[in-house]
C-alpha cells in the first residue's frame, strides 16, 4: 500500500514538473509567434522569452549528444573543461546564474503554478550533480538568491534581464567565500580595497526592448569597488588585473554593472565585487550574451597556460546551456 | 574586389592621412578644453563625455549612443578616441535632464568639433546638433555644397561655411548677440547676423536629426559645447595635439581569401545587444601597406550585426576575396566584452585582427540604400 501511494506520489509530481515545462514552453511559443524578446509579467516585470523557453526544454538536455558531431553536451564541453585547467593546476569554479523565473515565478502574467516544492530547476539541479560527480565546483545561487528573498531583499532587476546588485555581490560573496578556504589564498598578496556606492535610476534591457509605454525607472544602489586610489576596473590597472591569480570568464553577468553605456552603471561589475571579497585583483574575460566559447577561445589565443592563476570562475546565464548563438564545443585551454 | 576597394578607400584615405598626422608620441595629451568654465558638454572619447554643472562640477555621461538601438544607425569606438558614424542618430546619454537645463539657460553658445567626413556627400548630413522636438536650434551639418551651420531661429538660417575635404577638420561656432561667429580650422569667416531659437528640452545630437533623417557618415574626433565664445586657434591646437599623441596602431592593407566563416547570429538572437562580432579565418593573398601577418592563415573580427541588421559578412563564403584594412584586435580590448560568434574548426590559436575598415557593415549600407 505504501509502495502504491508513493509511486503515486511520484506519478503527481513527475506529472506536475511536466505541466510546469508545458506551460513555460507555451508560454514562449506564443513570445516567438509574435517575435517577442520580452515577456512582460505582472506589474512592471519582464522576463526573458529565451529564458522560459530553456526551462520548458524537456529533460536530459545536459547529458544529451547534440546533432553536430563537432559539438558536445554541456556536461563534456564543462567536465572536461575541469580536467584541462587542473593539468596545469587551475580550479574551475562554475557559477550558473539560475533564470528570474526560478526565483519569481508568480511574477509571470498569469502567476505561473510550480510543482509542489515550487522549483522549476530540477533538471539543472540534476545536471549540477552530474557535474560534481565529476569533480566539478558549481555555485548554484538559487539558494543564496532565496535568502535574499526571504528578508525582502529581490535578487533580480524587474526590467533587466540581469541580476540585482544585491544578488550579484550575495554571489560574489557565495564564491568569494569558497576561494577564501583555498590553502592558496591565504599565501597571496591582499590589496586594500575601498568600496563606494551610488545610485543608479534605470530602465532595465528588457524594458528597453519591449518598447514603449516604459515602466518607471527601477532604483539600485551599486557597490563601486577601489584599490588604492583607482576604481578596480580602471585601465591604469589592467596590467595588474591581468597578472591576478583569480580569472573571471563568462556572459554579461561578468559584465553588468561595469559599464554604464548599456549595462546599468559603472565600475561595480562582479570582477570588482569579486576583488572587494577577497582582496585580489581579478582577470576579467567576459563577452556581452557570449560567454561561452568567445572567452575560452580568447584564452587560447593569450598561448600563456593561464601561467600566474590559480582558479577560473566561469559564470553565465544558465539558460545559455540550451539557448545559444554559440555550440557547446570541448576546448582545450590549455594546449 | 575592386568594388569592395572603391567603396571603402575614402575612409581607408582619411585613417591613412590621420595616421601620417601623428608626430611625437606624449604620454599626456595637453588638456582640452583648457578652461572649463561655461562648458556645458564635452566628448574627447566614447569613454569620456562629461556634462559640466553651473558651479563647475561634472556628471559623467553614459555615452553617446543609438537613440534607439533597434534603428539603422552604426558606430563603432576608432582606437584611441573617435566614434566613426555610419548611419544613425545618436544622442549623450545619462546626462539628459542636467545638459536640457544649461542648453536652455546659456547666454551664448558655441559648438566645437573635430571630425573627418568619410568622403563628399551628394545630401545634406547632421555632423552634431543641438535639438528638440521643434527641430535643430543649431546644426553643423555636410552638405553637397560644403560646410554650413544652420540655425532655426524665428525662421530658417543657413550659413555656408568652406567646402568639405576629407582631412580632418576643426569648426567652432558661436551664436552670441545677434550674431554668427566660425572658425574653420582656425581661420576666422565673416561674421553675420543670426538669430537663435530655444527650446525648453533641447539635446545634443550626432549624425543624424532629431527625427533620424540627414544622417552623416564619418569620424568625431571630439565635441563641446560652451556657454561662451573659445579661442578657436588655441582650441585646434591642443586638438592637434590630442590627435597626435594618440597611440599609433600598426595597421595593414592585406587581400585576403575567406578560409572558413562563423555563422553570423540574427539581431533577435544577440538582443539585447544590437551589435555583435563574427570572426573568420582569411588566408593571406598580399599585403598592400603595413606590417605582413606572421601566419598564413589569420583571424578577422568584422562587425555581424549592428543597430539590428545583419551585416555582409554573412553572405561570406570560402573562397570569397577582398581587400581589408585590419589591425591587431589587442589594441581594441574595449571591443573584447562586445557579441562575438565564433565557431571555427581551423588554427584555434590563430592571430585576431579586426577589421577596421567597416566592409561588412559599409556593403550592408550599400545593399540597403540601393532597395526602392
Amino acid at each position: 500500500m505504501r509502495l502504491i501511494l508513493t509511486m503515486a506520489i511520484l506519478a503527481a509530481t513527475f506529472t506536475a514538473a511536466d505541466e510546469v515545462r508545458s506551460d513555460l514552453a507555451a508560454r514562449a511559443a506564443s513570445a516567438a509567434k509574435s517575435e517577442a524578446l520580452t515577456v512582460r509579467g505582472r506589474a512592471d516585470w519582464f522576463f526573458v522569452a529565451q529564458e522560459l523557453t530553456h526551462y520548458g526544454t524537456a529533460p536530459g538536455w545536459w547529458s544529451a549528444a547534440p546533432a553536430d558531431v563537432k559539438a558536445s553536451s554541456p556536461l563534456e564541453a564543462i567536465a572536461s573543461c575541469k580536467d584541462n585547467l587542473a593539468s596545469v593546476g587551475v580550479e574551475l569554479i562554475l557559477v550558473p546564474v539560475p533564470g528570474k523565473v526560478v526565483l519569481h515565478p508568480g511574477e509571470l502574467a498569469p502567476p505561473l503554478t510550480t510543482s509542489a516544492d515550487g522549483r522549476i530547476d530540477a533538471e539543472e539541479r540534476a545536471f549540477y550533480a552530474a557535474l560534481e560527480k565529476r569533480g566539478v565546483t558549481v555555485v548554484d545561487p538559487t539558494a543564496v538568491f532565496a535568502r535574499l528573498q526571504a528578508v525582502g531583499t529581490a535578487p533580480f532587476c524587474r526590467q533587466d534581464s540581469h541580476y540585482s546588485p544585491a544578488g550579484q555581490q550575495a554571489v560574489a560573496a557565495a564564491v568569494a567565500a569558497l576561494i577564501k578556504g583555498r590553502p592558496w589564498y591565504a599565501t597571496l598578496p591582499k590589496v586594500p580595497v575601498e568600496t563606494v556606492t551610488t545610485s543608479v535610476l534605470v530602465n532595465g534591457d528588457l524594458a528597453l526592448l519591449a518598447g514603449d509605454p516604459l515602466p518607471a525607472k527601477e532604483q539600485f544602489t551599486v557597490r563601486q569597488v577601489k584599490v588604492g586610489a583607482a576604481f578596480a576596473d580602471d585601465d591604469a590597472l589592467a596590467a595588474s588585473r591581468r597578472a591576478a591569480p583569480l580569472l573571471l570568464i563568462g556572459d554579461s553577468h561578468c559584465l553588468v554593472y561595469g559599464d554604464a553605456t548599456d549595462l546599468l552603471a559603472d565600475h561595480a561589475a562582479f570582477g570588482p565585487q569579486l576583488t572587494a571579497e577577497t582582496a585580489l585583483f581579478v582577470d576579467v574575460v567576459a563577452n556581452r550574451g557570449s560567454g561561452l566559447n568567445a572567452p575560452r577561445l580568447e584564452l587560447i589565443r593569450r598561448k600563456d597556460r593561464l601561467a600566474g592563476k590559480k582558479c577560473l570562475v566561469w559564470l553565465f546565464t544558465a539558460r545559455l546551456f540550451t539557448q545559444t548563438t554559440e555550440t557547446w564545443k570541448v576546448l582545450n585551454i590549455i594546449r | 574586389m575592386h568594388h569592395a576597394f572603391s567603396a571603402c578607400s575614402a575612409i581607408f584615405a582619411t585613417m591613412l592621412l590621420l595616421l601620417t598626422a601623428r608626430t611625437a608620441v606624449s604620454a599626456e595629451p595637453p588638456p582640452w578644453p583648457a578652461d572649463e568654465t561655461s562648458v556645458l558638454f564635452c566628448y574627447r572619447s566614447p569613454r569620456n563625455i562629461i556634462a559640466f554643472a553651473a558651479d563647475g562640477t561634472r556628471q559623467q555621461s553614459y555615452g553617446v549612443v543609438p537613440s534607439d538601438f533597434k534603428a539603422f544607425g552604426f558606430t563603432y569606438p576608432e582606437a584611441g578616441g573617435g566614434l566613426v558614424l555610419m548611419r544613425g542618430r545618436y544622442q549623450a546619454k545619462g546626462v539628459e535632464a542636467f545638459l536640457a537645463k544649461r542648453l536652455a539657460e546659456a547666454p551664448a553658445l558655441t559648438l566645437e568639433a573635430l571630425f573627418t567626413p568619410a568622403g563628399p556627400t551628394a545630401a545634406p548630413g547632421v555632423i552634431a546638433a543641438i535639438a528638440g522636438a521643434a527641430g535643430n536650434d543649431l546644426a553643423l551639418v555636410q552638405g553637397p555644397d560644403g560646410l554650413a551651420v544652420e540655425l532655426r531661429g524665428t525662421q530658417p538660417q543657413r550659413h555656408l561655411l568652406a567646402v568639405a575635404t576629407t582631412a580632418a577638420t576643426h569648426v567652432v561656432t558661436t551664436v552670441t548677440d545677434g550674431r554668427l561667429l566660425a572658425w574653420v580650422d582656425g581661420v576666422a569667416q565673416p561674421a553675420q547676423p543670426a538669430v537663435l531659437a530655444r527650446q525648453a528640452e533641447p539635446t545634443v545630437l550626432v549624425g543624424a536629426d532629431h527625427d533620424g533623417t540627414r544622417p552623416w557618415a564619418g569620424t568625431l574626433h571630439a565635441l563641446a559645447i560652451y556657454a561662451r565664445p573659445v579661442d578657436a586657434v588655441a582650441h585646434l591646437t591642443a586638438l592637434r595635439q590630442r590627435l597626435a599623441a594618440r597611440p599609433a596602431i600598426p595597421r595593414t592593407s592585406v587581400e585576403v581569401e575567406a578560409v572558413e566563416v562563423s555563422s553570423t547570429p540574427s539581431p533577435n538572437a544577440i538582443a539585447p545587444y544590437y551589435r555583435g562580432l563574427v570572426v573568420c579565418s582569411h588566408r593571406v593573398l598580399r599585403v598592400r601597406a603595413g606590417p605582413t601577418p606572421r601566419n598564413a592563415v589569420i583571424k578577422i573580427a568584422h562587425w555581424g550585426v549592428m543597430g539590428g541588421v545583419t551585416l555582409a559578412v554573412k553572405g561570406l563564403k570560402p573562397g570569397d576575396r577582398q581587400l581589408l584594412v585590419i589591425e591587431a584586435m589587442d589594441a581594441h580590448p574595449y571591443l573584447k566584452p562586445e557579441h562575438t560568434s565564433e565557431n571555427l574548426d581551423g588554427d584555434l590559436d590563430a592571430p585576431l585582427f579586426y577589421e577596421i575598415s567597416g566592409w561588412s557593415i559599409r556593403t550592408a549600407l550599400t545593399a540597403t540604400a540601393a532597395k526602392p
